[in-house]
């Protein structure tokens, strides 16, 4: 396990955890040995306690803000399994899956489709994470992914500028198809979305049918 | 005098400022728990220990520089005061 943790750690989480020992080791040789309180010892507590573990938080965030983007840390959530088994599997052929294993994606396909593109994207994203781990801790939390998968939701539709960061809509080849040109327009102003039913369908199809299957049983029998 | 009197001792006493050992060892404490706190996020990038990190680890780690700064300036308040009182000629 621990050989695990070391294995995933980046360049900047190497310098945040170097530098997290080296104010760490400061402050320990100044508990046990307790020096007079000159000048010199005030300068190195200086670094043991604000210089370096300034450096540390600075690294640790670029680090983790770094981690929130990987695939790995969406599976951390059980009720993400679904979908992260689903993007990692190769022989899957769902939209998803199809775009992960793009190099352009990598291992961080989940943050590159919802992220929220613009000025504040970023900030944006990391907000709406806030909001999962509060859904994640007060409803998810105790339930099984067969329980979670029909009930999962965007919170609002996906927007095709996500799509469109790629598929610019301008290139001559894309065009030239006659479903495109007929609904440019369309999918420019996000009136039509390119993951709907009769384009490219859903992107996880798997939940959406999981809900159908949950609507299914919920509608009674006719007698 | 009113500062003469037990009640406004006792209260002097409660309301003192710590000494500057205390605070610095308080501050490193601090940094320790906090250092714990950050690299844990590092090692084990999941969601609870990156919010914990970049919440609770950064907020204490911001108490205990606040809190060495502080007896910093406490020690050199007490470093010129006692300077400037054994400077001051003694009155017979």
């Amino acid at each position: 396990m621990i050989c695990r943790m070391f294995e995933q750690l980046t360049a900047t989480g190497a310098i945040a955890l170097a530098c997290a020992v080296s104010a760490a080791l400061i402050v320990v040789v100044y508990l046990l040995k307790r020096p007079a309180f000159t000048l010199a010892t005030q300068l190195w507590l200086l670094f043991g306690l604000g210089v370096l573990p300034l450096i540390t938080a600075g690294f640790g965030n670029a680090a983790g803000l770094h981690a929130t983007k990987e695939v790995r840390f969406c599976s951390s959530c059980h009720v993400m399994l679904a979908h992260t088994g689903d993007v990692l599997d190769l022989d899957s052929q769902s939209l998803a899956a199809r775009h992960s294993r793009n190099a352009m994606f990598g291992e961080q396909s989940c943050y590159t489709c919802h992220a929220d593109y613009g000025m504040f994207g970023a900030v944006f994203t990391k907000l709406n994470g806030m909001t999962h781990v509060y859904h994640y801790l007060r409803t998810y939390r105790k339930k099984t992914l067969e329980e979670t998968l029909p009930e999962l939701h965007l919170y609002k539709p996906f927007a095709n500028a996500n799509c469109m960061q790629c598929h610019s809509t301008t290139n001559r080849l894309w065009l030239n198809l006659d479903d495109h040109a007929s609904a440019v327009d369309d999918v420019r102003s996000g009136k039509l979305s390119c993951a709907s039913e009769g384009c490219h369908g859903s992107a996880h199809p798997f939940s959406k049918a999981a809900r159908a299957a949950r609507d299914a049983r919920a509608i009674p029998e006719v007698p | 005098m009113a500062s003469d009197t037990p009640s406004s001792a006792a209260r002097a006493r409660r309301f003192a400022l710590p000494s500057v050992a205390a605070l610095v060892k308080a501050a490193c404490g601090a940094t320790l728990l906090s250092l714990v706190l950050m690299s844990w996020s590092v090692l084990d990038p999941t969601p609870l220990p990156v919010m914990v990190s970049m919440s609770v680890g950064q907020a204490i780690g911001t108490l205990a520089l606040l809190s060495y700064l502080a007896a910093v300036l406490l020690y050199q308040l007490r470093v010129r005061r006692a300077r400037g009182e054994s400077a001051r000629p003694r009155q017979e």
